[in-house]
């Protein structure tokens, strides 16, 4: 049976699979569809995290997935023309490919110039290949002398010189033209290490802009349709290029001219200079260039619709579940209460309500025992005989949360012991009106999650479960490929374990999608390893935050609840340190949320760090940003960090909320 | 235009197909057993070496390694001049092992200098324990110096390193730390890519699943072809391979187009190679991560010098490994017979 969720990489992608998968996430319509965006602002930075979309958006966008499309939905030359708001030119920065033009024993200077040329003749090449496809597929409003002519403006432009023979009047000689300039240059690259005094060579070496923007000029003074249309350089993973070829482009963008404008798309962090090749000039935010963050701008309830309406796409378009009119993830996923699953874990089953009240057998619960334990501590009027009297007011049986919300409140001592009981009583009624039940509903409300971190720990080894559509989508962490894999693994799973039940049941079990989304978290945390340069720092300080989360589950206070961020003036820490967060916030292992303020007026804003949510099952904690641990001092975290293990340890188990209840973690 | 033909011979036939008398023997340092076993194996079969050219790759002589702790550098200097027998006429080049460029520089000044016709002389070249980069660029020089015919020998690693051989705590007992490069081209290597074609990536499939999935995320392939070792060194390796690179092979795209070639037989791998080449060359930019043994490395390697637009891809290594294998078993002549038209 096929996963409707295989192959969750837009970058693995071919064409048709797009535009078979592709949904258009409703904040960023005006950008994608109309280009509206593009065409009334200066180029724009299209910032977001691994995984984002950022890649199938830029993608859709191109001329290619565009004609193509128009192409299958039988859409007529006029027609395509008349919609034609902006012509998408797609390029991806590729890492290794970028990474040949450097060192081999030749200067700087020298590979800036090689580098500016190639980057001409490889987006005239693309513009060039968009007019061939057009012609492909008659979406050119030019007849054949119009189309001579274009050929022979552009030859004249890129060349200098008119085609010999008229056979020779096509769009694929000048490409062929352009291509052989461009095997130059690879063969120079190849060659420069067996030569002494590597020196390139070319019959021409093309200046920055000259064909970037001189060629659409030619086009649009040829074809008539493509008046005051604007050609949109989609440049994907900025991040690979080097200092070096971003000040090139940068210099391109900082000098853009109509018809041309870009956009760039990039994971943050990823501009490594704002800089431009001329020394008293910098890209400047609004007046050169705009910045959309697709987090910002995909609001969590647009996240919500945008996934599930992916997901549902890809079931609609795998056969096997369209036969059995499986459409919707949602349905499929399913959702269970916090209520649910406390009762999940001290009943062991799932259930709605249970078969019978049995006061005598529930008395004999773990967490019931710790209740009576705690309350025998804290007051002597309660003696074990009499205990149960009060218990009894105390818990409810159907939802055992109540009885861990109680152990806190008695914990933390602030309700007496009678007046908790009254209050509990009062909200089991449903009493609104007294003006007791809102504050325990809101106390109640606020904590239920933190509550079943607190319940599980009296009932090892039960796991957390993580489960349901809507946990799914707080684990993916505003990635739309951690949602995919997640799904991804789930029907996986389902199909292994139950022969593919779920095209009989319609649903996955929540076991099953826990055990998925434990193995997607152990595979996300395994690559941490291998980002580049930090990796391995990366991973110690994932490691540490996560114990130190972790310790804070088991507070019986609940002193802050679902603690999944820190947070830390950046001002403070080495370069290095900051380095190493840049680096983690560029591969989304933490994401930086919006600054807070410090606890005095004037003091520097502090910046917050979220552990992405996917790691939440490997380290059994929260998926919500809720609750933070105390701000980190800059040697704290240089140490966790860049310290050794004994280091790390410490300053883990200074941070560490270690209660009577619980054994310290060993971490190293 | 390079053509390659070739032959490979396992060890006991070796003195059958060597000529008495070799010119140059090219070898390179390491803390693997196997590192001497190739030179060894001349010695024991009577076969005169005039002069013998190794690597020494600093990382490898700066490595505290041996036996009481208490080795410097020129104590393992010593130590591998004393394995493969120095003499006054030999020479070491002492390198940088994540640096081929310096490696290739001191090659050549010194074939240059002391060879006029290097085309004209006998050279084994044992490439057991020389990294990669290393042996795909010294074999291009010597393809750029028309030597005619070059004998390769390796040797099999007897076992990788690995603490527990269950499925359990394979991934573990593989798993590396990930101290690599993102992934680049091979130094010379960058092949010509046309932007206007996708990208097809041939991974030969080594024990590292994570570095073949970040060459397959960099190098955004439209197609993906991995070839994986069969027969391998040991039975089990073949399996123990797809089971670490199961995070591209999950991918049904991927997984469908997943080939095999014998671990030790370069020239079988390059004819697979071929296949895919001839198949897909029109359509694709074709780009090669040999992550898998050597003698499919090198089977790539030859490839690419018969087919210079393709591209190599890989991810460098930032620190050296030195119990990467365990003892050894056969030896491999490989005979390489350069066409140069």
């Amino acid at each position: 049976m096929i996963n409707p969720f295989a192959g969750f990489n837009a970058n693995l992608m071919e064409d048709d699979d797009i535009i078979k998968y592709w949904i258009t996430p409703g904040p960023l319509s005006d950008l994608i569809l109309s280009g509206s965006e593009l065409i009334s602002s200066p180029p724009i930075l299209f910032m977001g995290g691994r995984g984002c979309g950022k890649t199938m958006i830029l993608k859709y966008m191109s001329n290619e997935i565009q004609i193509k499309k128009s192409g299958f939905d039988g859409i007529k030359k006029d027609e395509f023309l008349g919609n034609l708001h902006f012509i998408g030119i797609y390029y991806r920065f590729d890492g290794p490919s970028l990474s040949i033009f450097q060192k081999r024993g030749i200067s700087e200077i020298e590979w800036e110039t090689i580098f500016r040329h190639y980057l001409e003749i490889v987006i005239c090449k693309k513009y060039i290949q968009m007019l061939e496809n057009l012609k492909l597929y008659d979406y050119l409003d030019i007849d054949d002398t119009g189309n001579k002519k274009l050929i022979r403006d552009l030859e004249k432009y890129i060349f200098d010189s008119y085609p010999l023979e008229t056979e020779n009047d096509t769009f694929e000689y000048l490409i062929e033209k352009l291509e052989s300039l461009s095997k130059k240059v690879f063969k120079f690259i190849n060659n420069a290490p067996f030569s002494k005094n590597p020196k390139f060579e070319s019959d021409f070496i093309f200046s920055s802009g000259s064909l970037i923007f001189g060629v659409p000029a030619i086009i649009e003074n040829n074809i008539p349709s493509f008046k005051q249309k604007k050609f949109v350089i989609l440049l994907d993973e900025y991040e690979n290029a080097s200092k070096q070829q971003q000040l090139i482009i940068n210099t391109l963008i900082k000098h853009v001219q109509p018809p041309v404008t870009f956009l760039i798309g990039s994971r943050f962090f990823g501009i490594k200079t704002f800089d431009t090749m001329n020394k008293d000039e910098f890209l400047m935010e609004d007046a050169d260039y705009r910045t959309i963050s697709f987090e910002d701008v995909v609001t969590d309830s647009d996240y919500l619709q945008f996934i599930q309406d992916i997901a549902n796409k890809r079931l609609e378009k795998t056969e096997d579940f369209r036969n059995h009119e499986i459409f919707n993830i949602e349905k499929i996923l399913g959702y269970f209460s916090p209520e649910d699953e406390a009762r999940k874990i001290v009943y062991g089953k799932w259930t709605k309500e249970i078969d019978r009240h049995d006061f005598e057998k529930y008395k004999q619960k773990k967490h019931v025992h710790k209740m009576r334990e705690v309350l025998l501590q804290k007051t002597k009027k309660i003696k074990y005989e009499n205990s149960d009297d009060v218990i009894k007011n105390l818990v409810c049986e159907d939802n055992p949360l109540i009885d861990m919300l109680n152990l806190v409140l008695i914990t933390r001592g602030k309700y007496s012991i009678e007046e908790l009981q009254q209050v509990t009583q009062l909200y089991l009624k449903n009493e609104k009106n007294d003006p007791r039940y809102k504050p325990y509903d809101q106390l109640y409300d606020k904590n239920k999650l933190a509550l079943i971190f607190k319940l599980i720990s009296y009932y090892p080894p039960t796991q957390k479960e993580y489960g349901g559509f809507r946990v799914f989508s707080m684990l993916s962490s505003g990635l739309i490929r951690n949602f995919i894999e997640l799904c991804y693994q789930s029907f996986k799973n389902d199909f292994f374990y139950t022969s593919g039940s779920i095209l009989q049941k319609k649903y996955i079990d929540f076991e099953m999608q826990t055990k998925s989304a434990n193995i997607r978290s152990e595979k996300f945390f395994k690559t941490i390893e291998n980002i580049p340069e930090y990796g391995n720092e990366i991973k110690s300080l994932v490691q540490s935050l996560g114990a130190i989360y972790s310790s804070w589950y088991s507070d019986p206070r609940i002193s802050e609840p679902e603690i999944t961020y820190f947070y830390v003036d950046k001002t403070t820490l080495s370069p290095k340190v900051k380095d190493v967060l840049d680096k983690a916030v560029q591969w989304s292992v933490l994401q930086q949320k919006e600054s807070m303020k410090g606890k005095t007026p004037g003091d520097p804003l502090l910046d917050v760090y979220v552990l992405n949510h996917i790691l939440a099952p490997k380290f059994s904690i929260s998926y919500r940003s809720r609750g933070r641990i105390p701000q980190f001092m800059a040697e704290d975290l240089e140490i966790l960090i860049f310290g050794n293990n004994t280091q790390k340890s410490q300053i883990t188990t200074k941070l560490m909320r270690i209660s009577l209840d619980t054994q310290q973690m060993h971490l190293f | 235009m390079v053509k390659i033909y070739g032959i490979s011979i396992e060890g006991e036939l070796i003195n059958d197909y060597l000529p008495q008398d070799i010119d140059i023997f090219i070898s390179s340092i390491g803390w693997e057993e196997r590192c001497p076993v190739g030179w060894n194996l001349l010695k024991t079969n009577g076969i005169k070496v005039k002069r013998k050219i190794v690597f020494f790759y600093d990382e490898v002589i700066n490595r505290r390694e041996s036996f009481d702790g208490s080795d410097t550098r020129e104590q393992n200097i010593a130590h591998f001049k004393s394995i493969f027998d120095f003499t006054d006429s030999d020479i070491s080049l002492f390198v940088e092992m994540l640096d081929e460029s310096t490696g290739l520089r001191s090659f050549n000044d010194l074939i240059e200098k002391e060879y006029d016709d290097i085309d004209q002389f006998s050279i084994i070249f044992d490439f057991s324990v020389m990294v990669k980069p290393y042996f795909f660029i010294l074999l291009k020089l010597m393809n750029n110096k028309k030597i005619r015919k070059i004998y390769l020998l390796y040797t099999e690693p007897k076992t990788y390193v690995v603490k527990k051989l269950n499925f359990e705590h394979l991934k573990e007992a593989y798993f590396t730390r990930g101290n690599y490069t993102p992934p680049r081209d091979m130094l010379s290597f960058s092949g010509c890519q046309n932007c206007l074609k996708e990208d097809a990536l041939v991974i030969l499939l080594g024990f590292e699943g994570q570095r073949a999935k970040e060459v397959t995320n960099e190098i955004n392939p439209e197609v993906t072809i991995p070839i994986n070792g069969f027969p391998s060194y040991r039975p089990e390796f073949k399996d123990i391979s797809l089971l670490l690179n199961d995070e591209i092979l999950k991918e049904s795209q991927i997984v469908k187009n997943l080939q095999y070639a014998p671990s030790n037989n370069p020239f079988e791998t390059k004819h697979e190679i071929s296949l895919i080449y001839k198949e897909r060359k029109n359509r694709y930019n074709i780009s090669l991560a040999p992550l898998g043994p050597k003698p499919m490395a090198l089977g790539c390697c030859l490839f690419v010098l018969e087919n210079p637009e393709c591209r190599v891809v890989y991810p460098y290594p930032m620190e050296y490994n030195s119990k990467s294998s365990l003892g050894y078993e056969k030896t491999w002549l490989y005979i390489i017979e350069f066409d140069h038209e």
